[in-house]
């Protein structure tokens, strides 16, 4: 990496932290006119400073040093996790007060899971066997566990959003694998199982009927899939044989119905645990003009202040949807609409672009990184940014659901602050020290 | 190949850019949403942020106040106390709301109430109320009261004529101009003088913020100078409702009605030489105050039922004018020129092939205009009405203004005096449209078609007492026109002057009327309602015993004093009996009433 690259990204960092800064002062400027009387601005300058210094004492450690004992640092996190949900004093399920200030042991996972699920993507990228079906069917149903076990634990605090970057960051590292063709098959069967679960949940007809199917025992609801994929297969197999003439294998058919069923059954179940305002929160997604005071008025308010900013915007500390208090959560998952409102289109496409640029960067490394390890590293951090900022900024403009997920070096916390700022400092580290001149992405057996 | 750290690279990276470009796709998608959102929608957006955040409060008009004479107020506003439930909270707990309202004995709309604003659930609840309310105000949270000016009649019916009454706004009205909660003039002047009266509502321009928090309209409250000068634009001054001083006084009008009240009946006393109305009774009335808040169907239906007719304004209704025409006729006769002295009065006479009689049947022998006036006889009236004719009597009418209304706006709702002339039944189609010569001679004693409204004959005589025809009216600042003089000979009017002074002062019919204080000049009518009743008459002067429909309806049209007018007077009392017994009496005692007060220069 080359040194003007890391200068632009840290650039990049502080434009965006300093709309933060403006937008958390403007959004409190009605209780305090001097930002430094703000404890919340002031909190997250004291971030932003620790959070830079941070990216660029990350980025000088060899990325190696990290990988090192990654089981460890991961079984300790599940530890943690699993503390937050029984006997430590968690605030809002979320945060661990440790006196001066609180953390979000989530956000700590984050870096751990990251690193750990990386290196186990890289080592089996060494795998001489990796070709074979049952090793990778066995390499993801391992990595899966690694993944879901975190990301329910912090469904369980209960933060959506957080544990949904997990999966999401998952299944991307999956589509990197970039092994036999049929494998992506299979995930696109899962996932549209998965589709198809929250679909016919919120949908007006069968919604009902498949609560009550939810609420079976297992083995009625194990039974039932099973019987309906292999039905439905038999019926697809014969169809496919004897009408059109079709030559398939009848098992490939099966399995990719029970691995519909599955993800169908999965998203059942994770629909399940979800508490009723994130049912909510989903069913605002595919209606949020439902209840002009209830879940949809996040929305609505959200897109009127984005709209009413214009070119200009209404200037700092101007704009009416946040003086009077009518956009919601407008420092931390509704941020980038103040941005909006009170700087306009130039504000909005500022630290829209900021985080392409980021983004392009951490694609960048990822294209031209000799390391299998660095790859992996720079993919998933790219992913987790990617899930972060589109499905913040998608809430925003209302075409997405609202799942609390804040824009990375944008919203007020600190716990995202930092562990962005230490996985961007990994992957300037990747970039410094394994890049290679040409775009490496030749197959070689 | 092998790179430097002996690691195998595998075929991932091709993937890796799929994933990039559909990266990039989603920021291009967010990006055409901004520019959507920001740059073409934009005034939409802005607008929606601004609906937002205005709050606009209605500042109602004051209804404008109504003043007698003396400045004292007749008709004007008093506080009253409208209660609102707050807006978002409409929905909670209405319930238990609706309990604790019952008990204190509010009863309240239950109609369906909106989020986005205050809600009024009981209007003009009262002073103790409004301090249960005020004083038990954790127990009704949602609650406020607001103070609303509503219309107050101090005189209570006793100015039911002319005030007439306001009450809520009719659907047609709402949908015309007036608001939901606003009171609109319904019948008299409140109607005629509505829009004067009832002015124009403000708007109050406030932000407010999403909790529904209310902050004035100030550069700093609203931080952009644009939006400020947007938002001020939708302000609006109010426009009180303007006063309104009247030529009524109201210690005569007070003084009348008190006699007059459970009669029906109208009177009106007329400065001669303005035609301002000092005094303008109609009874039996109705409490204006009742109308305000809805009036029981109860009381409704006894109005509705009533056979003194509390709906009809009776000094604008027609009547026959009975013998208070006669002076008319003789007028009429002398300016055509007609010999004075005519064949004398035997008690009847034969007309046109009918028997006429006189009222007095021994007759009243030779007579000169002002006699026949004192004696109010038929018979001469007759002869004098027959030499005149039908055609040349509506002339005459016509010439000194008797035949329209007055033409006032105050005196709305005033009927056409109806003088005919020889088209008039053909013109009416009524029955053979023919004009019968036995029929002037019934017109010529104020009777048959002849039909005249109390308001109208007042104004013939301050005619007959002045030689000017002042226009009667109640708002001097609304007066059409002045006086008009229609040029009659100067002698002839002082021919009828003295016959009207002797009927009150020398021995004619008007006797009753007779005062010692002040020389009244005056002349009695008596409509009979049914012809037969010429036999009853004889039998039972007071008529108590027919039945109501059936008896006699007096007439007393006066001035005072003689020689020097200075008011007049009409008088009307329906199915009371004839003129010259309770019109003519109670017409002294209001002239002596006056002269008491002081009403009478020097």
């Amino acid at each position: 990496m080359e040194i003007r690259e890391k200068q632009l990204v840290t650039f990049l960092t502080v434009i965006l932290s300093i709309f933060g800064l403006l937008a958390i002062y403007s959004a409190f400027s009605y209780k305090y006119t001097n930002a430094l009387h703000n404890p919340l601005f002031i909190k997250q300058l004291i971030f932003v400073i620790i959070g830079l210094l941070l990216m660029n004492i990350v980025s000088e450690i060899d990325f190696k040093f990290f990988l090192k004992n990654s089981l460890l640092f991961y079984a300790g996190g599940i530890v943690l996790l699993i503390a937050m949900l029984t006997f430590l004093p968690a605030v809002k399920g979320r945060w661990l007060n440790l006196g001066l200030f609180s953390f979000q042991p989530s956000e700590l996972m984050k870096i751990i899971f990251i690193v750990y699920i990386s290196k186990e993507f890289a080592a089996f990228s060494k795998n001489k066997r990796r070709m074979y079906f049952i090793n990778i069917l066995s390499f993801i149903a391992r990595t899966a566990l690694l993944t879901l076990f975190p990301a329910i634990l912090i469904f369980r605090q209960p933060d959506l959003g957080t544990g949904l970057s997990f999966v999401i960051v998952y299944a991307m590292l999956l589509l990197f694998i970039g092994e036999s063709s049929s494998i992506f098959i299979f995930m696109f069967f899962f996932a549209l199982g998965i589709l198809l679960g929250v679909i016919l949940r919120f949908s007006e007809g069968v919604g009902s009927a498949l609560i009550t199917f939810l609420k079976s025992s297992g083995w009625i609801k194990m039974t039932a899939l099973v019987s309906t994929g292999l039905a439905f297969s038999l019926l697809f197999y014969i169809l496919a044989r004897f009408l059109i003439g079709l030559r398939i294998k009848f098992t490939l058919i099966a399995a990719l119905s029970l691995v519909l069923n599955a993800g169908f059954l999965f998203s059942a179940a994770a629909m399940k645990m979800l508490k009723p305002y994130q049912i909510q929160r989903l069913r605002t997604f595919l209606n949020p003009y439902e209840d002009m005071k209830g879940s949809g008025w996040h929305v609505i308010q959200s897109k009127i202040s984005i709209g009413s900013g214009g070119y200009k915007g209404k200037g700092l500390l101007k704009g009416t949807q946040n003086k009077m208090n009518f956009l919601p959560e407008r420092h931390t998952d509704f941020i980038f609409s103040l941005i909006s409102e009170e700087f306009g289109f130039l504000g909005s496409m500022a630290v829209l672009l900021s985080q392409f640029l980021i983004l392009f960067f951490l694609f960048n490394t990822a294209a031209h990184t000799s390391s299998a390890t660095g790859f992996y590293l720079s993919a998933s951090v790219f992913s987790l940014f990617l899930t972060h900022s589109a499905l913040n900024t998608g809430m925003n403009l209302g075409i997405l659901p609202v799942t609390g997920i804040p824009l990375p070096f944008v919203s007020y916390g600190g716990s995202v602050y930092l562990s962005f700022s230490f996985l961007i400092g990994i992957v300037m580290n990747i970039s410094k020290t394994t890049r290679t001149a040409k775009r490496v992405d030749v197959y070689i057996k | 190949m092998r790179t430097d750290d002996g690691n195998s690279i595998i075929n991932a990276r091709p993937n890796l850019r799929v994933a990039f470009f559909f990266t990039a796709l989603v920021f291009v998608i967010f990006a055409l949403n901004l520019i959507r959102m920001q740059i073409v929608e934009k005034e939409k957006y802005f607008l929606l942020s601004t609906r937002n955040i205005v709050y606009k409060e209605r500042i109602k008009a004051q209804r404008g106040v109504i003043k007698d004479r003396h400045g004292e107020v007749i008709a004007g506003n008093k506080q009253s106390y409208d209660l609102y439930i707050m807006p978002f909270v409409a929905r909670k707990d209405l319930l238990g709301l609706k309990a604790s309202l019952v008990k204190a004995g509010i009863v309240f709309n239950t109609g369906k109430y909106k989020n986005n604003r205050e809600n009024l659930i009981a209007r003009n609840i009262g002073y103790e109320k409004y301090v249960y309310i005020q004083v038990n105000k954790d127990e009704f949270p949602f609650l406020f009261t607001k103070e609303a000016p509503l219309r107050n009649y101090p005189f209570g019916a006793g100015l039911y004529y002319p005030l007439g009454y306001v009450s809520l706004a009719t659907p047609a009205e709402i949908k015309e101009n007036a608001a939901e909660d606003d009171y609109t003039g319904k019948t008299g002047m409140e109607r005629t003088y509505d829009p004067v009266l009832r002015g124009e509502d403000g708007i109050e321009v406030l932000i407010k913020d999403a909790y529904g928090t209310k902050k004035e309209l100030t550069p700093e409250n609203v931080g952009d100078k644009n939006l400020l000068a947007l938002l001020l634009k939708g302000k609006k001054e109010v426009i009180h409702g303007r006063d309104m001083d009247l030529t009524l006084s109201m210690k005569l009008q007070k003084f009348i009605y008190d006699k007059l009240k459970d009669l029906p009946a109208c009177a009106m006393v007329m400065d001669v030489s303005t035609g301002e109305l000092l005094a303008f009774i109609s009874t039996p009335c109705i409490d204006p105050n009742l109308f305000l808040e809805g009036i029981s169907d109860e009381i409704w239906e006894n109005i509705l039922k009533d056979e003194k007719n509390p709906l009809f304004n009776k000094a604008l209704n027609l009547y026959s004018p009975a013998s208070t025409f006669k002076p008319f006729t003789a007028l009429a006769g002398m300016y055509f020129g007609i010999p004075e002295i005519l064949p004398p009065c035997r008690g009847s006479v034969e007309m046109h092939n009918v028997e006429k009689h006189c009222w007095k049947e021994e007759g009243h022998g030779t007579q000169n205009i002002s006699e026949a006036i004192r004696n109010s006889c038929n018979v001469y009236f007759y002869q004098a009405g027959d030499l005149v004719g039908i055609e040349r009597m509506h002339e005459f009418a016509k010439y000194i203004g008797l035949t329209g209304t007055t033409g006032q706006k105050d005196l709305a709702d005033e009927e056409k005096p109806v003088i005919p002339d020889l088209k008039y039944k053909f013109r009416n189609k009524i029955l053979d449209g023919r004009w019968y010569p036995a029929e002037t001679l019934d017109a010529a004693i104020g009777q048959g078609l002849v039909q005249v409204t109390p308001v109208k004959m007042l104004q013939l005589y301050a005619f007959l007492a002045t030689g000017f025809m002042p226009v009667p009216h109640l708002v001097k600042a609304d007066l059409i026109s002045a006086p008009s003089k229609p040029e009659v000979n100067e002698d002839m009017l002082a021919k009828i002057r003295k016959g009207l002074r002797d009927s009150v002062n020398a021995g004619g019919t008007s006797w009753r009327a007779h005062s010692t204080l002040i020389e009244i000049c005056g002349k009695t009518g008596t409509m009979q309602t049914k012809k037969i009743k010429e036999y009853f008459r004889k039998l039972s002067p007071d008529q108590q015993e027919l039945p109501y429909a059936d008896r006699d309806s007096g007439w007393f049209v006066s001035f005072a004093p003689y020689g020097k007018p200075e008011y007049c007077m009409a008088v009307f009392v329906e199915h009371h009996g004839s003129g010259g017994y309770f019109p003519a009496m109670i017409s002294k005692d209001i002239y002596e009433f006056m002269k008491k007060e002081g009403y009478f220069g020097d």
